[in-house]
């Protein structure tokens, strides 16, 4: 085995799964280290299923992947996971203390843990709220909230699914500077977005899936009108922006 | 003097309180109040099963027999939902078919069965009220020892695996506890009424509740005054005590639900 490559965070080589005869992911291979990676395609497109599969909570039927060079289910304490805003119940009385400290794993929370919890709430400027009902919150500081859960245990890896998803500007820039920070500690970056341009100077790889890999790369390297056609399905402008970016004009329309 | 049949009574509605507290309230968050009715007539079925067998020489508490078929047709009825709404109504419809067989088969002694179905919380003897104790305590030492798991499944299930949480096998224990808690209220109100006495006080408590501790606390409480003026009222009128609790609970419900 290659020594470098067992350094690198998240290493995917030609990865493979199916739900029954649904192929979610086709032949995906990537490389992540301390870097800013952004996953995009559209609807259905296998991007919550190639998360599940760095994680571990789903397997490779063929591939394999590589966290740190370990079995990514050996390596789960490393992740910090943000779900998609969808998948969380908001019908009862959580308070945002609750959410944040359901991240840390520990059956009793004593004084470390709380100080560890506020901690996490306040990078994201949320700490005033530390005794409010999640349900309570906007949208944007729901996200805020569970983007602390994520970083509770300062993992060194940390996994977004569409944390922009119906998120006010200001949330959304609260939580882009505690990546840019993690990434300067020397932390990896994984998000599921939608509509990447308010982010797109920030990323350093982006995987552009429809089920099969369609490209993987620095964003200007791979936004072209090609790779962007093969992934949607039908034209997509771009508009180049000054500093040099290739911007594609979607994202918007969805969720 | 109180009667004993009374004391009884009272002991069965703090027990059916603290049952209507911890599993009324799981069920609210794991949004599963729809199996409470499945797993009831499913107890209905295993209560019955129970004593065909003790008929024919296999001695076996009819609780026991409930409380396994309880929790069985509650899993079954939960894989089901993941499928379509018409599974799940085929999985009761299986256990509902199965109670009634049952339940003819047992003739002479079908008359045992209709105390899950109508309740019969003045009429418990000493072993059902034992039973009863020995079961809740479990639901309180289970549903305390994992409340930080099952309430990391009902808020989010995705997060919780990702945490490192054997989902499936903690959800499989909660839908169980949530059924054998349905079974030791039905000793009290009945097949019939268990749906409000279960999820009224904690549905009517999540409506108001400011954390999940209140929720706990103030559907226990709602529970256990609703139970005792039941009994309290029954004492002077000669009509069923546990459906005046179930409406008492009910109204509750109604209550808290307007006055949002
Ligand atoms: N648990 C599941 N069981 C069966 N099929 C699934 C499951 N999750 C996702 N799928 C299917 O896999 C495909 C990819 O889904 P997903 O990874 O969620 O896409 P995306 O996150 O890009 O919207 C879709 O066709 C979806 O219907
Ligand atoms: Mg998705």
């Amino acid at each position: 085995m290659n020594s470098i490559e067992e350094d690198k965070a998240v290493v995917a080589r030609n990865v493979y799964f199916s739900y029954g005869k649904n192929e979610a992911v086709k032949n995906v291979s990537f490389e992540c280290g301390n870097e800013f990676m952004v996953i995009m395609g559209p609807n259905g497109s296998g991007k919550t299923t190639m998360i599940k599969l760095i994680m571990g909570l789903l397997e490779p039927d063929k591939g394999e992947i590589k966290i740190f060079g370990k079995e990514p289910q050996k390596m789960r304490k490393l992740i910090g996971y943000m779900p998609q805003k969808e998948s969380i119940a908001r019908h009862f009385p959580v308070l945002v203390k609750d959410v944040v400290l359901l991240g840390i794993n520990k059956k009793i929370y004593g004084r470390r843990e709380i100080e560890r919890a506020k901690r996490a709430l306040d990078k994201v400027g949320l700490l005033h709220l530390w005794n409010e009902k999640f349900s309570n919150l906007s949208g944007g500081q729901q996200q805020r909230v569970m983007f602390a859960r994520a970083i509770v245990n300062e993992p060194r890896i940390i996994i977004m699914d569409e944390p922009f998803n119906g998120v006010d500007i200001p949330s959304r820039e609260r939580i882009m500077n505690v990546v840019r920070e993690e990434k300067k500690k020397g932390n990896t970056i994984i998000a599921v977005l939608h509509n990447i341009n308010p982010v797109l100077h920030d990323i350093d790889k982006l995987l552009l899936l429809n089920r099969e890999m369609i490209a993987f790369g620095h964003p200007n390297d791979i936004l072209t009108e090609y790779n962007l056609e093969r992934a949607y399905g039908g034209t997509v402008t771009t508009i180049t922006c000054r500093e040099g970016y290739c911007h594609p004009l979607i994202g918007d329309s969805h969720g | 003097m109180v009667d004993a049949y009374i004391v009884r009574a009272i002991i069965a509605i703090i027990l059916l309180a603290i049952n209507a507290s911890i599993a009324g309230s799981f069920t609210i968050f794991r949004n599963v109040t729809f199996l409470v009715v499945g797993s009831a007539h499913a107890a209905l079925a295993g209560a019955a099963l129970a004593i065909l067998l003790s008929i024919n020489g296999f001695n076996m508490d009819p609780m026991v027999g409930a409380i396994l078929f309880a929790i069985i047709v509650s899993l079954a009825a939960s894989k089901a939902k993941e499928k379509t709404n018409i599974a799940i109504g085929i999985v009761f419809a299986l256990s509902m078919s199965l109670a009634v067989i049952f339940i003819s088969a047992i003739k002479e002694q079908a008359a045992r069965v209709w105390g899950l179905l109508f309740g019969d919380l003045l009429l418990l003897t000493d072993q059902d009220i034992a039973v009863m104790v020995v079961v809740t305590v479990l639901v309180i030492i289970l549903s305390f020892y994992f409340s930080r798991e099952f309430l990391f499944i009902s808020f989010d299930k995705e997060g919780a695996r990702a945490n490192g949480i054997n989902v499936d096998l903690l959800d499989y224990l909660l839908l169980s506890i949530i059924a054998i808690s349905t079974v030791v209220i039905m000793k009290g109100v009945g097949a019939i009424l268990v749906y409000a006495m279960l999820v009224a006080p904690a549905a009517a408590a999540n409506e108001t509740a400011r954390s999940i501790i209140q929720v706990f606390f103030i559907s226990g409480i709602i529970a256990l005054f609703s139970g005792l003026s039941g009994i309290a009222i029954t004492i002077y009128f000669p009509i069923a005590a546990g459906a005046v609790a179930s409406l008492i609970a009910s109204l509750f419900y109604i209550i808290f639900a307007l006055k949002k």
